[in-house]
């Protein structure tokens, strides 16, 4: 009976661990969708991909070692949240994109185009960092975001890492 | 009275002592301008150039005949190898001097094994009479210059170095005033110092360094041989093989570096300024003469200052890791770009296409010895190019440096042109970081932003907070007003490249990368009627999609045709070439 019961509570435990990151994950996505990013307001939906995932990977695996940000992380554990697959949903203005496949290439010309990737989440989780990249077609805006956890609400703290097209 | 008299003959003979004195030093003055002008030689009316070996042999084919013995392993080799003299010359760099009597061909000695401390010349003089003689001169390095004084010379007596002619019969004296060497674009063709090369650049310089000449002496009853006399600078001098002949040292570029930022900590292994140990072994190979000559030819230019050192490490670094560097406008192009050796010439000439917008850019990174430009390919980028839109501070060389990244996929299939576009437009996100950190978008006294670039200024300071900051909204917006330079740039290329596209092409094309300004949608909406997107969304604007096809064909490298709902068949060709995958270059 109680070897039953450990097994649920560490059951529950897991469950709820992942529920946590897949909340905290929402929070941030949906943060970065609603960032005033845009080249033309004017144009609201914003169609978005998590194709940055590569490239947080290389970063974390190249070029974070020189940063103090990480020296307490594991650049390999970090990177295997970016497996993950990860959606924004209930957000009308966010529109799943994979511009490869969907649209033909002048109606997707136009598109306010949100790259990201997943958020990856520090071993204290109460920081995260996330790739971003917006605007339009061969002027977009990139960076990485730093996430802090203040007072049980995720605020940006910092941006770095940027790119103009 | 007698008393008196006594007192003015001491006074006379203390008078008389005085002016024996003062005579006796004045003789001893003369005495000493004398023995100066025994030793302090005037270089003799003379003309001295440095170029290649063709230039500088040209039609003696008696001198060639006198050089058989050295023979090239192939028709590209710089250098001609002696089996006979085991060692060879460096045929890029040949100092020539003419004078009324002998004509002296000095070249650089390459040995198997380097020596960082020792240049070694081989001196070929030819008199009027055609006869020769051919001298070997090492210089040790003082002072990061060669020493004439402490040079030794032996004489080559024809066939073999092993029989050398009574070297102590032979030494150096040297000039105390220079002796000034023109030097010629890039050691190719005839140009004086300061006349415009064959592409229009004046690259020719002149130098003046300390000379000497060749002291023969009878070894065995003393004087001159030959009744030679001593002093090239007499007339008469120099009309027999044994009298005394000028030489110049002759320093491989490598070491004017090597001299020039090391100093004369020349092994350079203690200080992270000077060229490291690695630096060193490597840059002495034949493959970086070319190169050498032309960071020298920089640092000369730059006297050598602090920060003309710091490019040059920062140079010699990226030359020994393959990458190539434009030593004139200080941008690098890393290895990266070894696979597309086409596309890095495209936006090389794109860069240094002439129009004021491409002027602007060399002169921020030419003339800021502290501002460096890297372009670099890269497989990890989303668009056809990125700019950092910080410089990076390297504390070893007080470098920023600012770098731009072209996609490979893109730089491998798309035209000529698209790619100089491309280069264009991520250098002008260079210029506007540049200016930027430079404190030139702000006003001097109150620190604000001038109007037209206040967005810009404040994304850019939101972002040195680490703030969230629209860079490439502001960067863009900007843009705008530099679609015409643009254009301007990229018709000075694809004119110089052979393309003959009017002008409003180029302005279609410059309009890239600024499909998402507020300027360009309301110069050019997708469509005339907004209710179309919804209810006709393939009716385009025609001058919408005039700009965005024509960009389109040329980035994608292809021709895009649209049947267009008011009945028109619209028909987008490329206009660009294809780079070629190799040398030689379309």
């Amino acid at each position: 009976m109680l070897r039953l019961l450990v097994i649920n509570s560490l059951i529950i435990i897991f469950f709820s661990s992942c529920s946590s990151y897949k909340t905290d994950s929402q929070i941030i996505l949906k943060k970065e969708i609603d960032r005033p990013f845009l080249i033309d307001t004017s144009l609201q939906k914003v169609h978005f991909n998590f194709k940055l995932n590569n490239y947080l990977k290389s970063y974390l695996l190249k070029k974070s070692k020189g940063n103090t940000l990480f020296k307490d992380e594991d650049p390999n554990l970090l990177t295997k949240q970016l497996d993950s697959k990860l959606s924004i949903v209930g957000d009308k203005k966010a529109i799943p994109f994979n511009f490869e496949k969907q649209g033909d290439r002048l109606s997707n010309i136009s598109k306010n185009r949100l790259y990201l990737s997943n958020p990856v989440f520090f071993e204290n989780s109460d920081s995260a960092i996330i790739a971003v990249s917006s605007g339009v077609i061969n002027s977009m805006d990139s960076s990485i975001h730093l996430y802090k956890k203040v007072s049980n609400e995720w605020i940006l703290d910092s941006t770095f890492e940027s790119w103009i097209e | 009275m007698k008393k008196t008299f006594k007192n003015y003959f001491k006074l006379g003979i203390l008078l008389f002592g005085i002016s024996i004195g003062i005579t006796s030093c004045q003789k001893d003055d003369e005495l000493i301008v004398v023995e100066d002008k025994d030793t302090t030689q005037v270089a003799p009316q003379l003309k001295a150039t440095v170029s290649n070996f063709k230039t500088q042999l040209k039609g003696n084919t008696s001198a060639k005949n006198r050089l058989s013995k050295f023979r090239s392993s192939n028709s590209l080799s710089r250098t001609l190898h002696s089996d006979t003299y085991n060692f060879s010359i460096d045929t890029t760099r040949v100092q020539k001097i003419e004078t009324e009597y002998y004509t002296s061909f000095t070249f650089i000695v390459e040995r198997e094994q380097i020596n960082l401390d020792v240049v070694e010349n081989y001196v070929l003089t030819q008199f009027n009479d055609d006869t020769f003689t051919q001298h070997l001169i090492s210089y040790p390095i003082i002072n990061s210059k060669p020493d004439i004084l402490t040079g030794s010379i032996e004489a080559i007596n024809d066939d073999s170095l092993l029989y050398a002619k009574d070297p102590q019969c032979e030494s150096l004296l040297e000039y105390v005033q220079p002796i000034c060497i023109d030097f010629n674009c890039g050691l190719e063709g005839e140009h004086s110092p300061g006349e415009a090369c064959n592409d229009g650049v004046v690259r020719s310089y002149s130098v003046c360094s300390q000379g000497g000449w060749v002291y023969t002496t009878s070894c065995s009853g003393g004087g001159s041989a030959g009744g030679g006399t001593p002093d090239p600078t007499l007339p008469g001098a120099g009309t027999d093989p044994t009298d005394p002949v000028v030489v110049v040292p002759l320093v491989p570029a490598w070491q004017q570096v090597v001299s020039c930022i090391n100093g004369n900590n020349i092994q350079g292994v203690t200080d992270p300024t000077t060229l490291n140990s690695t630096v060193l072994g490597c840059i002495p190979h034949r493959d970086y003469n070319y190169q050498m000559e032309a960071l020298y030819a920089y640092l000369d230019a730059n006297s050598c200052n602090e920060s003309a050192q710091a490019f040059g490490v920062a140079a010699s670094e990226a030359i020994c890791n393959g990458e190539d560097v434009d030593i004139e406008e200080q941008i690098i192009y890393d290895n990266t770009w070894l696979p597309y050796p086409c596309q890095k010439k495209i936006v090389k000439d794109a860069l240094e296409s002439c129009s004021p917008l491409t002027e602007e850019l060399l002169n921020i990174f030419q003339a800021s010895d502290y501002s460096n430009l890297n372009f670099t390919v890269s497989n990890n980028i989303t668009g056809n190019g990125q700019t950092s839109p910080q410089s990076v501070y390297d504390p070893n060389t007080s470098i920023c440096t600012t770098t731009i990244k072209i996609r490979d996929t893109y730089v491998g299939a798309t035209t000529d042109i698209s790619l100089a576009r491309t280069a264009i437009h991520e250098s002008v996100h260079a210029i506007l970081v540049y200016l930027f950190e430079s404190g030139e978008l702000t006003y001097d006294i109150t620190g604000q932003p001038l109007t037209e670039y206040e967005n810009l200024v404040n994304a850019h300071v939101n972002h040195s907070l680490g703030l969230p900051a629209n860079l490439g909204k502001t960067h863009h917006q900007v843009f705008v007003e530099y679609v015409y330079k643009i254009a301007v740039a990229l018709e000075n290329y694809a004119i110089a490249a052979g393309h003959t596209n009017s002008y409003d092409y180029y302005i279609k094309l410059a309009w890239g990368g600024l499909y998402g300004t507020s300027t360009f949608n309301s110069l050019y909406p997708q469509y005339l009627n907004p209710s179309d997107a919804s209810a006709n969304p393939t009716n385009y604007n025609p001058a919408w999609l005039d700009i965005i096809n024509t960009g389109a064909a040329e980035q994608d490298n292809t021709t895009y045709i649209f049947n267009h709902p008011n009945g028109t068949t619209y028909t987008y060709a490329k206009k660009g070439n294809t780079p070629n995958a190799s040398a030689p270059c379309n």
